[in-house]
């Protein structure tokens, strides 16, 4: 309750976070993967002393680099900015624990734009072997940027023994960290797969398009093999009920979307062995697309996914979505919410019902929008006034999904009269209106 | 006493000082490439104004690739230190121009796909200054946003008000007197860093390349003394919208404040007068000497900017102390961090060594 909190309309600020973040993850996670896949590729052509392939592996450098540098780094640039809007008590919380993590990670990717630049520029410039070098600094550099950044994303879901011990170390090394990690270097391979497939269908040389193709398709294979094991490591380490969530629990959709991304990924290696690997010949433009339109929408998911077991944490055990502390939650029940909270709308209350929206304000609106994304009036539609107030009696006992509610008997009763009359506003959902 | 959010309960993790003095040297590091940038497509804007196409404006397109890249990777460090050192400050600031704030991101987004799209389509475009006057508004909308920030933050008494009126998060600091002289003196600077950054290089070009090298003087050091001497005019009046007591502070009452003026405006015109002596006999030790004098110009005006911030800040809360927020220091992973900045460091000169002692290959593109 120590921050102003900022009103996003229709998506709200959970929502809002992920139309950044997920652009960002699928384009952060190429840069690493076609950072192993140029220079690796361009050693293989110096090998074989292949023109051709080098002349590829030049106009797609251009191609990669703006793709990463313009649109990887802002909106990297953006994630931060967006969580520091929506959710500044943690962030303000993973600064206080991480900073030189950060900072170090700072390092890792000032390293990496100077790599990236003179890596693309250097094509004519500098001596091959010069060249080759750059590249491989610019993937360790990235590699070590996730790996950073990986223990902070970690944390935040499994922050193991820091709970207690309160080291930055616990923190860092937490339960999911590795598992997290070996994943996540499987999905910079595989995008940099589908991006060689796509840039390659400009080819126009049938032989050397063949041999790229084929060879990108390797690099999807591996990864969809080693990934579903991987993945069932990974949901191991989980916190129990975040686990719960994650294969059904109270919310079936998440079990759905668990089971579509494993699906999309089996479809994937489908298309990557028997289309790529195998058929190089036949494959195509329209089809790599598909195969790109596919891993977006897996990453999208399981970025959702993640986001959406951590719930009602922000970070698991510390700190809810709204800011409040388990702790706070504890010692301040029944005590008035509005007082503690340093940023209001109204120095005081004469108006019930502008009490019970400021209650939302500080307390649901970082999960629900009133009719928008999540919103409560579609939730509660047809509710009476008694199961409002008995929702709000055992809030975190409902799915799992939310802290206990926080505040004086007089603020439940605001919130329930202002919900309650904004309820009977709202048009309904679509079938009941007819 | 205006409310502020409480100082977060996670300890710091380094000594105030230490954060205070990373959140200096990062934030300086930052102002280069900005510089370099804004100063840079200003130039550019006006060659292609003039229809000019000098080998200034080739040096600028050549650099500005990597300026722009280094300006956003070089601000992250500074944003760090920022929010966790001045966090109950820098988050209520923001979140109160939430919307404005935000727009940042798109705005660097477009404006550095224009620039792009400016320096690979030119040849062919027949109005090449629309994208990069977009570029250019853009990235002065993104100054101007820091100009903002850097305001409210130091003025917690405005938060509460300006949140009411409008708690969406479409607010600026447009009230603030200091602002508008704040950020044209920021503007006008970058102009003038350029300008004396092109006329050392082309002083360090002059038996290599005479041509470019005199290009690049002239035009370098005519962009250096006139941005400065306009911002002779700007600079007091920046120092005028400055709340009283601040002023004072800085005209004698406070001692090290006065002394970083008197250091930076003496420096700045010294960096002047020898850049116009260069005119009359060149000796490329002058601009060198000019351009050190001038790195001291921008590390006591950085340091006057955190002064008036602590000042500012007392001023509304006098019980905020920087060095009072609680440190628990681990200093492993410092030294960790320490050992990979310097890594980092050696290998970023190795890369650069290497992108200058090699020359464009024949036949090249
Ligand atoms: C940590 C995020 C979070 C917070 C904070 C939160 N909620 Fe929820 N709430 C959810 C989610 C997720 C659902 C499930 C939505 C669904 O099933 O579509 C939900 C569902 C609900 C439901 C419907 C429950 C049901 O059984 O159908 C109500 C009522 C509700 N929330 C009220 C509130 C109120 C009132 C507050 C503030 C005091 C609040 N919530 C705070 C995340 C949150
Ligand atoms: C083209 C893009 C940019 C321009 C033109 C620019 C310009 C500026 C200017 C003029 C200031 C000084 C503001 C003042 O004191 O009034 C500033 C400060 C700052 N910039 Fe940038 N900036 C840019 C991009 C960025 C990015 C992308 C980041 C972060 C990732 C960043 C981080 C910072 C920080 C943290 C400060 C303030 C430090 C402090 O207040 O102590 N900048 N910038």
């Amino acid at each position: 309750m120590n921050f102003p909190v900022w009103e996003v309309p229709i998506i709200g600020g959970g929502m809002l976070i992920g139309l950044v973040a997920i652009p960002h993850v699928f384009v952060a996670h190429l840069a690493i993967g076609g950072g192993l896949f140029l220079p690796l590729t361009e050693l293989m052509a110096y090998q074989q002393k292949d023109e051709a392939l080098l002349n590829f592996l030049r106009s797609t450098t251009r191609t990669f680099v703006l793709v990463v540098l313009v649109f990887g780094a802002v909106t990297g640039v953006g994630i931060w900015w967006t969580i520091a809007l929506v959710h500044p008590s943690a962030t303000s919380s993973l600064l206080h624990i991480f900073l030189f993590v950060w900072a170090t990670e700072w390092v890792a990717f000032l390293v990496e734009i100077v790599a990236a630049l003179v890596y693309y520029y250097g094509w004519d410039r500098l001596a091959p072997a010069v060249h080759l070098r750059v590249g491989f600094i610019y993937f360790v550099s990235a590699w070590i940027s996730l790996f950073l950044i990986n223990g902070i994303l970690t944390f935040m879901l499994t922050p193991g023994r820091w709970l207690e011990t309160r080291s930055v170390w616990d923190a860092f090394f937490n339960p999911s960290m590795m598992p997290s990690l070996f994943l996540r270097t499987m999905i910079t391979l595989a995008l940099a797969g589908i991006f060689i497939l796509i840039t390659s269908s400009r080819v126009k040389e049938e032989a050397l398009r063949h041999r790229i193709t084929k060879w990108a398709g390797l690099w999807l294979m591996i990864p969809a093999v080693l990934m579903p094991p991987a993945l069932f490591i990974y949901l191991a380490t989980l916190p129990e009920s975040a686990r719960h969530l994650a294969l059904g629990g109270p919310a079936p959709v998440l079990l759905v979307l668990v089971t579509t991304s494993i699906v999309l990924s089996a479809l994937i290696f489908g298309f990557s062995y028997w289309g790529a690997y195998r058929r190089p010949q036949h494959f195509s433009a329209p089809l790599a697309f598909l195969v790109a339109i596919l891993a977006f929408l897996t990453t999208g998911m399981t970025e959702w996914v993640r986001e959406a077991i951590r719930k009602p944490y922000v970070i698991y055990g510390y700190m809810f979505s709204n800011g409040l502390t388990p702790q706070q939650a504890r010692e301040w029940q029944g005590q008035s919410l509005v007082s503690k909270a340093k940023f209001t709308l109204q120095p005081r209350w004469t108006n019930q019902d502008d009490l019970g929206k400021e209650v939302f304000r500080l307390q649901c609106s970082s999960c629900h929008t009133l009719s928008g994304y999540n919103g409560l009036l579609p939730l509660i539609y047809g509710w009476d006034k008694e199961m409002i107030q008995t929702a709000l009696d055992r809030l975190h006992q409902l799915r799992g999904f939310m802290p206990p509610f926080v505040g004086s008997e007089e603020e439940k009763k605001a919130l329930t009269e202002w919900l309650y009359k904004e309820a009977a506003t709202y048009p309904g959902p679509p079938i009941d209106r007819q | 006493m205006p409310v502020i959010p409480e100082v977060n309960p996670i300890p710091l993790p380094a000594p105030p000082f230490l954060l205070s003095l990373l959140l200096h040297l990062t934030f300086l590091l930052h102002l280069i490439p900005m510089n370099l940038t804004v100063g840079g497509i200003s130039y550019l804007l006006y060659s292609e104004a003039i229809r000019n196409n000098s080998p200034v404006a080739d040096w600028v397109r050549s650099y500005l690739p990597a300026s722009t890249a280094l300006t956003i990777t070089t601000g992250v460090a500074p944003l760090l230190f920022v929010q966790v050192l001045y966090g109950q400050f820098f988050f209520p600031a923001t979140i109160v121009m939430a919307w404005s704030w935000l727009l940042i991101i798109p705005a660097l987004l477009i404006g550095y796909s224009s620039l792009y799209y400016y320096l690979n389509k030119r040849q062919s475009l027949r109005f090449p200054w629309i994208p990069l006057s977009l570029t250019l508004f853009l990235f002065l909308y993104i100054a101007f946003l820091f100009a903002n920030m850097a305001t409210l933050m130091s003025t917690p008494s405005k938060w509460q008000t300006l949140y009411r009126s409008d708690p969406s998060g479409w607010n600026l600091n447009l009230t603030d007197l200091s602002l508008v002289p704040r950020f044209f003196h920021f503007f006008l600077g970058a102009c003038a860093v350029f300008g004396l950054v092109g006329a050392v290089y082309g002083g360090l070009l002059r038996s290599a390349d005479p041509v470019r090298a005199q290009s690049l003087l002239s035009t370098g050091s005519r962009w250096f003394v006139s941005f400065t001497l306009l911002n002779f005019l700007v600079g007091p009046l920046f120092l005028l919208s400055q709340p009283a007591p601040i002023r004072a502070n800085l005209l004698g009452a406070h001692p090290e404040g006065t002394f970083l003026l008197v250091v930076s405006i003496l420096t700045a015109a010294a960096a002047m007068a020898l850049t116009l002596s260069y005119q009359r006999s060149p000796s490329k030790n002058l601009l060198l000497i000019a351009g050190s004098l001038l790195s001291v110009t921008l590390i006591a005006m950085g340091r006057i900017r955190f002064l008036v911030r602590q000042w500012t800040i007392a001023f509304e809360v006098p019980d905020f102390r920087i060095s009072q927020i609680p440190a628990q220091p681990d200093w492993l992973l410092f030294a960790v961090f320490v050992v990979v900045l310097m890594g980092g460091l050696a290998i970023i000169f190795w890369i650069v060594k290497n992108w200058f002692t090699s020359a464009v290959r024949e036949g090249a593109p």
